[in-house]
Order: C-alpha cells, then sequence, then structure tokens
C-alpha cells in the first residue's frame, strides 16, 4: 500500500513537474521572441537589429547551442507601429510561449511592448534598441537595457563635443524629433549648456516622419548657431544633413545622437560632416578590428546583409543573451536568467564598453564611445565617455 | 525676417508648389475627363520610382534615359488602371469610381510595401548634382532650380497640347462635357485613356522628383498626395491654370506661414485653407460655379 501511493505521489509530481515547466524551454531548444519593424519607414535602419542578433544565435547553436539547446528566435514585424508592436508582445507570450522577450527597436514601439511587459512582470524583455528613460527608471524586474537614454548620451557626450568645438560654442540650436525621452534629453542639454555659458537661440521638437526639413533648416540657418544637437531616426537625419547642403549652410559643430552612428546616417551623406561631427556612440563600427567575429557571423547567415551600426547592436545583445543564459545554467528559468544579469559585473563583450547589471540597475552601458567621421567613415574619437554627474 | 531667409522662403515655397501643383493638375485632369477623384495617383507614382531605383537603374543608359523609360512605365501602368478596372466593369456612378481608386491606393501600397518595404527607405540617385549655388546672396540648390525647369517645361507642354493640339482640344472638349463631345464625334474612351497615360506620367515624375531628397519609401507620396487635393480644389478643378496657381499659392502659403508664424502650423494652414475653400468658395478660387437650368 505505502509504495502505490509513493509510486502515485512520484506519478504526481512528475506530471507537476511537467506542468511547470518554464515556457519556451525545452531539452533541445530555447525560444526567444521579438518585434521589430521590418518593414515600414525605419525597417533599413531597425531590421538590421534583428538581423545581427539572428546571425550570432546561429553561431552559437552551430557551435552546439547553450547547455545542448538551440536557440530559436522568432521576430514578429511591426512596420513601426506602436498597436502592431503590443499585440505582437502578446502573440509571443500567450500564444506562441517564449521564454522572452529578446531585441527590438525604436522608442514608440519599445513603449508599447513595455506596457504590455510591465503587466507581465514574469516575462523578461532584454536588450530592446529605444533610448528610454522608461525602460530602466524606474527598475524594473524583467527589464534590462543596453542603450543608454537620451539624457545620459547628452550628459556623457555633449561636453565632450564642445570642446572639441573650435572655437568654442557661444550659441546652439535643438532640433529633436518628438519620441519618447526628448524632454529628458532637452533638460539635459539645457542643463549642460547652461554650465558651460552656452546660450540656446533654436529650440524646436518636430514629428517624427516629416516629408521637409526645409522650414526647420532654413530657421535654423537665420539663427545661425554655433553648434546644434541632433536627434532623429537615422534616416530622418541624413535628411537634416542633406537638407542643410542644399541649403548651403551647416553649424560650425554638430552633436548627434546613437542615431548618427549608423552607416544608414552616414551612407547618403558621405564626407559632408567630416570634422564637425560629434555623436554618441554605444558598439564599435564594423569596421573596427574586434567587430570582425560580429561580421562573420552576419555574413554566414545573411550574406547580403551589409555590417553596420545595427547589426552590431543585434551581436551585442545576442553576446549579452547568450552569456546570461550560459551561466544560468541548464535549469534555465526566467527567474534564473534575471538573477543571473542582477549579478553580471564587467562582461567584456570587446565591441562595447564593459557590461554590468545590478538588481537596482538595469541599464548595461555605463559609457558611450565618442564618434565622428573622416573621409565619409565612422572614427572612433577618443576613449569611453562617463556623465560627469 | 532678412531678405536671405525670404528669398530661400519663398524658393522652398514654390518648390512644394510646383510638386503640388503638377500632382493637382494630374488629379484635375482625371477628375475633368472621368469624374474620378483618383486617390491612388501617389502611390502609383511610388511604385514607378521603386521600379526606376530597383530595376531600370540597373539597366546600362543614362539617368535621364532611365527617367524616361520608368515615365513611360508609368504611364503604360496608368492607362492599364484604366482599361481594368475603370472603363472595362464602368457601371458604376462617381463614387464607386472613386471608390474603386481608394482599392487601389490600399491594393498597391501594400504590394509596395510586400515587396520593398523590409528594406526601405532606400537612396534614389537625383537628376541633380547635390549642393547648390549663390544667388543675391542666398543659396539655390541644383534640384530645387531644376525642378522649377522641369515643372515649368511641363506646364508649357500641357498648355500647347491642351492649345494647339487636336487631342488636347479633345480633352477640353471632354472635361467640359463627355456627352456633348461624345456626340460631336469624339471617342471620349480614348481621350480618357489619353488622360489616364498623362497623369501617370506626370505622377510618377513628381515621385521621382522628391525621392532623391526626401529618400525612397513606401510613404514617399503620401504627404503630398493630400496636398494636390487642396491645391486642386483651391484652384478650382474646373480650371487647369488654376490648379497650377493653387498649388503655388498653397506651397507659398505654408511655406511662409511656417517661417513667420509656427513650424508646427504647417499642416494645419494647408488643411484649414481646404476648408476654408470648400466653405466659401467651393468652385475654388479661379474656378466657375456652374449654373443648370430649372
Amino acid at each position: 500500500m505505502i509504495k502505490r501511493v509513493a509510486c502515485f505521489a512520484a506519478l504526481c509530481a512528475s506530471l507537476w513537474s511537467g506542468a511547470q515547466a518554464e515556457p519556451g524551454v525545452t531539452d533541445t531548444a530555447v525560444l526567444l521572441g521579438g518585434s521589430n519593424a521590418m518593414t515600414g519607414a525605419v525597417a533599413a535602419v531597425c531590421a538590421p537589429a534583428s538581423y545581427g542578433a539572428k546571425a550570432w544565435f546561429d553561431k552559437v547553436n552551430r557551435d552546439g547551442g547553450v547547455h545542448g539547446r538551440k536557440i530559436e528566435y522568432n521576430v514578429l514585424d511591426d512596420a513601426f507601429s506602436a498597436q502592431r508592436a503590443a499585440s505582437n508582445a502578446r502573440r509571443l507570450v500567450q500564444q506562441d510561449g517564449v521564454f522572452a522577450i529578446f531585441g527590438g527597436c525604436a522608442g514608440p514601439t519599445s513603449a508599447a511592448i513595455l506596457q504590455y511587459v510591465t503587466g507581465q512582470p514574469e516575462v523578461p524583455y532584454l536588450f530592446t534598441w529605444a533610448a528610454m528613460n522608461e525602460l530602466t527608471e524606474p527598475t524594473k524586474k524583467n527589464v534590462f537595457a543596453l542603450l543608454p537614454n537620451y539624457a545620459f548620451q547628452v550628459n556623457a557626450m555633449l561636453p565632450f563635443a564642445l570642446d572639441r568645438a573650435s572655437p568654442k560654442p557661444k550659441t546652439a540650436g535643438f532640433l529633436m524629433m518628438n519620441v519618447p525621452g526628448a524632454e529628458d534629453m532637452r533638460k539635459a542639454m539645457k542643463e549642460v549648456l547652461a554650465a558651460q555659458g552656452v546660450s540656446l537661440v533654436f529650440d524646436e521638437l518636430f514629428e517624427v516622419n516629416i516629408p521637409d526639413y526645409t522650414p526647420y533648416i532654413l530657421q535654423l540657418k537665420s539663427k545661425n548657431p554655433d553648434i546644434v544637437l541632433f536627434g532623429d531616426s537615422a534616416a530622418g537625419a541624413a535628411k537634416i544633413f542633406l537638407a542643410m547642403k542644399r541649403q548651403g549652410w551647416h553649424p560650425k559643430s554638430a552633436f548627434g545622437v546613437a542615431t548618427l552612428t549608423a552607416e544608414q546616417f552616414l551612407d547618403p551623406v558621405g564626407d559632408y560632416p567630416d570634422n564637425w561631427l560629434s555623436a554618441a556612440g554605444m558598439v564599435s563600427p564594423p569596421s573596427a578590428p574586434e567587430s570582425r567575429t560580429c561580421n562573420e557571423a552576419l555574413k554566414a547567415s545573411y550574406p547580403d546583409q551589409k555590417p553596420n551600426h545595427f547589426t552590431m547592436y543585434g551581436c551585442l545583445a545576442a553576446m549579452i543573451g547568450v552569456e546570461a543564459m550560459n551561466r544560468t545554467g541548464r535549469n534555465l528559468t526566467r527567474a534564473g536568467l534575471v538573477a543571473t544579469l542582477e549579478q553580471m559585473t564587467n562582461f567584456e563583450t570587446r565591441i562595447s564598453g564593459p557590461i554590468s547589471f545590478s538588481p537596482t540597475n538595469h541599464m548595461g552601458t555605463n559609457a558611450v564611445i565618442p564618434f565622428g567621421t573622416k573621409n565619409g567613415q565612422f572614427v572612433v574619437l577618443g576613449g569611453p565617455l562617463k556623465p560627469a554627474r | 525676417m532678412n531678405l536671405d531667409l525670404a528669398l530661400s522662403t519663398a524658393v522652398a515655397g514654390i518648390v512644394s508648389g510646383a510638386y503640388y501643383s503638377l500632382l493637382g493638375l494630374a488629379i484635375a485632369l482625371i477628375y475633368r475627363t472621368t469624374a474620378v477623384a483618383n486617390f491612388a495617383q501617389g502611390e502609383l507614382g511610388t511604385f514607378s520610382t521603386f521600379l526606376l531605383v530597383l530595376y531600370v537603374a540597373r539597366l546600362q543608359l543614362s539617368p535621364v534615359l532611365q527617367v524616361l523609360l520608368s515615365i513611360l512605365i508609368a504611364a503604360g501602368i496608368s492607362a492599364l488602371v484604366y482599361r481594368v478596372l475603370l472603363r472595362a466593369q464602368r457601371g458604376g456612378d462617381a463614387l464607386n469610381l472613386t471608390v474603386r481608386t481608394l482599392a487601389l491606393y490600399t491594393l498597391v501600397h501594400a504590394v509596395t510595401l510586400y515587396l520593398w518595404g523590409a528594406h526601405e527607405p532606400y537612396t534614389a540617385r537625383g537628376l541633380f548634382s547635390a549642393g547648390g549655388f549663390d544667388v543675391a546672396g542666398f543659396q539655390l540648390a541644383y534640384d530645387q532650380l531644376g525642378t522649377l525647369v522641369i515643372a515649368a517645361g511641363l506646364g508649357l507642354v500641357l498648355f500647347v497640347l491642351f492649345r494647339f493640339t487636336r487631342v488636347g482640344l479633345a480633352m477640353r472638349s471632354v472635361a467640359m462635357n463627355a456627352e456633348v463631345a461624345s456626340l460631336l464625334g469624339i471617342d471620349v474612351h480614348r481621350i480618357a485613356l489619353v488622360v489616364w497615360l498623362i497623369a501617370g506620367a506626370i505622377g510618377a515624375l513628381v515621385a521621382m522628383l522628391i525621392a532623391p531628397i526626401s529618400f525612397l519609401g513606401t510613404d514617399l507620396m503620401q504627404p503630398y498626395i493630400l496636398k494636390a487635393f487642396t491645391a486642386a480644389v483651391l484652384g478650382g478643378l474646373t480650371s487647369f491654370p488654376g490648379v497650377v496657381l493653387g498649388g503655388l499659392l498653397l506651397g507659398l502659403i505654408e511655406s511662409f506661414g511656417s517661417t513667420w508664424i509656427s513650424i508646427h502650423l504647417r499642416e494645419p494652414f494647408t488643411f484649414a485653407i481646404l476648408l476654408m475653400v470648400l466653405l466659401f468658395r467651393p468652385a475654388g478660387l479661379f474656378g466657375k460655379q456652374h449654373l443648370g437650368r430649372v
């Protein structure tokens, strides 16, 4: 009788443990999901982030996977629509049963997913390419980010851009698309400029995807600030620079957010910003020697995709994700992954500064890399920069 | 506002106005001859520009020939649309036909997105060099000058066509009264086909002028098509010169309005003007009110 009860209990325990299996994790695979603009206005910029990540996962899979499990990465297209991004996140979690939502790109869509995962605190949401305070402030147990927010980029990089400009700028302009985080950037910018005695003579936010920047450039030209702070998508920023070229005017120096370290910005504008643009980078340019492994992985999976900032970012995110899953061990759980990430300190990826998280800090990057351009190519202007405050 | 800024603002407004005028002219042509408000005009232009950038540009032809070939293809597509979508199944009123163009707009956009959306926006090579030159202290970009020359040249060609050719006269007759034109022996369907050809070519030309400065995306013409309708209504759909003036006026108003008053009022300006014209001058600033016997 005791034997029978014991057998029954063992059977129940085994069934219970089966019922409690971690979503998206099987003996042979771990399923990650993502939502990204694979088509639409920002696809050329954002989609490569998913290709870069997928290529790295493919490389890891070729090398045996993570503790014997292959990584499957299912990216749904949101076409830069916040509504579709939210619905993709819901589908990935509720229908596809992914282990984590991984990657993604752009503020509006990331904000929509963030809103969804805030109500699903057990689902990790990892490393979307969006410079939003809301991702990590306040800290959310399941959300981790890598791209420093706009305010951080300004605090770290603007003093460098002001020092680099010669003669030192006395007046400044601010032209930024109206996305989550723009107001924080504006506030940080005003504080840095005030501290450096630079007066702001032009200050405009514009709506996303405007077709013609000419009115803004004409007004900027009439104010003629010494330095201008630009914040737009890579393609949008390229349009701004081409509009300046058409009007035969550019400021003596310019500061750009991380999108201006993307090839999708630089390719159309060529050598035009040489010597007067400084931008806040967060991952090595593809031309750097340390980027070779990412480039090779990309070539193996997507031979037609040219390496760029976003493929590098995708690669970086995937590297950190794989490292975290490896450190979590064979018993891969969502809670275990979060705990592992929170203990990750000074992880060297070689293509970025050291990555560290803690229970109270889910922003992995604590510095930006100063980028400039020379002969139409990105160059790194110096070592990583941290905010003074 | 200093003179440099005023001149730059005026040129920017006239260039935008030229786009609106040309597109508005294409819309008015079709509307006057087939009673259809063609909402797909812009999307057809976008589609043709994708063909140019991704396929025709690979041919060993000069950039000008590539553009001309693409415009011919666009004209052919537009004529095909008329034959298949409007003429073959005519049996509907003007609203029915207009709704068909709305459906076509959605269809062409979806197909463009499906085929080429994954890698947009694309860099389109312009017909004109980058940069510009100084005129009386202000900068005139080569593409601005080129756009103005092309728009003026096209306007002249259309003027000659309407005024001095038999087909132009027939088009004007059909535009005035298709039924009477038909009774006078004019093949109204043939004229409508020619009009769709011309409108398709104009739409493609405008898209190909805009793409190099705005980058080529699936939404390339969306901001422009509503402005073109506004220009057409502003000028009066019954008057082709009125449409051209309406477009130029709209471009100048939004350019100076955004510089003098507020950049953020550029779009509201446009549609406030459209509403006011529809309220107080339904026939447009230059159109004639039709009076009928009762």
